[in-house]
This record gives C-alpha cells, structure tokens and sequence, in this order.
C-alpha cells in the first residue's frame, strides 16, 4: 500500500506543484500546498482503492489553492497597508524556471519562451477559470470529474471552461495556432 | 483549430514538469516523504484493539477497587464506630435498668452468689479469728 502511494504521490507532485505555483505565483506557498494536500490524502484517503486517489487529490489539492486564496484575502484585507518585502516582490515564478532535461538549445529557447508566456496568461486567469482549464485540458478529467475536483457543478465548469480557452486562445492563438 | 491548441498547450505544460529545479524537486520529494511517514507501515489487527482495550479496562477496574475503598475507609470506619458505641451505650442503659441481666452478664458473680452462704460462713470465721 505504501509502495503504490509512494508512486502515486511521486507520479503526481511535479504537476501538482505547476498547478499550486500558477494559482499562487508563489514557489514556497505553491510547496505548502502541495505537502498539505499530500498529508491529507495519505491521511484520511489511503485505505481507499488506487483508482479513488486521483480524483481525491486533485478534489485536496484544489481545495487548498481556494483555501489559500480565501486566506491571502483576509490577509490583504487587514494587513494591504504594510509594505511589500524586497522577497515577495522578487518572488516570481519565472525564477525558478530551469532546464535540466538534455534539450538542444534552440528548443530550450523556444519551449522556454512558450511556457514563460503561457505561464503568465494562465496566471492572470480568474481562479475558477483556470482550475477548469488545467484540470481539463492538463489533468485530463472529463466534466464531471472536474466538477468533482472543483466543488462546483458541470454547468459551472463548461462556463469557466470555455472562458478560459477562449482567452488563452486570443492571446496564444499566434504562438500555437 | 481548437483541439490543435489544446494539444498544444498541454504539450507546452508537460514539458514545464521536467524543467523544476534540483532545488524544488528535492523539496517535493521531502514533502511525499513526510506525508507518508504519516501512514502506519503496519496496520493494527482488531485483536490488537481489543487487547489494548481490555487491558485499559482492567487497569481502571483494579484502580476502583484497590483505591475507592481506601477513600471511603475513613468514612466506614467512623460509622462503625459511632455505631458501635451506640449500641453499647444501648446496651449498657438495658443492663444497668435490670438486675437481672447484671447477673447473668457476669460469671464471677453468679460464682459469689451460688456460695454466698460459704463465703459470710468463712467471712465470720476469719473474722473472728482475727
């Protein structure tokens, strides 16, 4: 049992940890979210059958980016007057872009222009818009699914779905016809 | 046109998996790590539960018994005597109302008296020898 959650949890981290860092712009907000939700479903989840974890983590991991967007709120709305730190200011998530993999470097060139670009749009997405976005189209889960992981009706995910794509299109749409 | 872009996006966010640095990567791993130091390697059996619940049974049993009564002793104690001496002051009232039970109460006495003739007997001799 130990040895599947392992994989699963290794299989999935590097997603989950793009998915938090979208939402937060933010590498160690974006790492405390992803061990939270980690925790949780070794937790409360793991006698459970292997094929009820990924909808349960991607449900966690989703509820603690909307936890944390629920709590920078009341953060900002009680502390917004105190400055800005020189590391939340710097604390971008295009910094911690690195190619390890053995890529030539024109495709590194590329890819990394690509992904820097399709990082900031799908940051300036609402929140909902882009869980709908990344769940469907990254993650791969149909709308019920989705709709699962967001806490939300279909109807609500299509909406948010389509809005997303719609945007991203416009903007992407001459990098990726 | 529009599948083609989402191919496209999604290839672009797969290759953003394998461009983490040392740094995160190695964090990301500590963090599976702790998460599953979260879950027992081994599962408990049921035997083991009740074993343990049992046991703790007993351990309060034998702490009733062995301490509430040394809590109360005090108490009993007090009633008993308290009774007790109720009962001999009862008693004592009963026996000094009749002389009767005075006589019966006492062997020595009964004694004095089946020779009570032989004991003035030898009182007046010893007497008036004397």
């Amino acid at each position: 049992m130990s040895d599947l959650l392992n994989k699963f949890l290794a299989d999935n981290e590097n997603k989950a940890f793009r998915m938090a860092q979208f939402a937060t712009g933010n590498r160690d907000d974006a790492l405390d979210i992803v061990q939270e939700a980690m925790i949780k479903l070794v937790n409360k989840y793991r006698h459970l059958p292997e094929q009820e974890w990924p909808p349960l983590f991607h449900r966690i991991l989703q509820r603690q980016i909307t936890d944390w967007y629920r709590s920078k709120k009341i953060r900002h709305k009680f502390f917004g007057w105190l400055p800005v730190t020189s590391d939340e200011e710097t604390d971008n998530v295009l910094e911690y872009i690195e190619d390890s993999s053995a890529r030539t470097p024109e495709i590194y060139l590329l890819n990394e222009q690509a992904i820097e670009v399709l990082q900031i749009e799908l940051q300036l997405l609402p929140l909902r818009q882009r869980q709908a976005f990344l769940l469907r189209c990254w993650q791969g889960l149909d709308t019920l699914q989705t709709a699962a992981a967001m806490g939300c009706s279909a109807g609500s995910v299509k909406t948010h779905y389509h809005r997303a794509l719609t945007v991203l299109r416009n903007k992407l749409g001459e990098i990726w016809p | 046109m529009n599948n083609n872009f989402e191919k496209n996006v999604k290839q672009q966010l797969d290759i953003s998996l394998t461009t983490l640095d040392a740094m995160t990567q190695s964090q990301l791993t500590q963090a599976r790590y702790k998460a599953l130091s979260y879950a027992p390697t081994k599962r408990r059996s049921n035997f083991g539960r009740w074993f343990t619940g049992l046991a703790s049974a007993a351990v309060v049993a034998l702490l009733v018994i062995t301490v509430m009564p040394s809590l109360q002793t005090p108490v009993n104690q007090q009633l008993a005597i308290t009774h007790t001496n109720q009962q001999l002051a009862t008693n004592n009232q009963q026996l000094t109302a009749d002389p009767q039970w005075i006589l019966i109460s006492d062997i020595d006495e009964i004694e004095l008296y089946k020779n009570l003739a032989f004991y003035i007997w030898f009182d007046d001799t010893v007497g008036s020898n004397s």
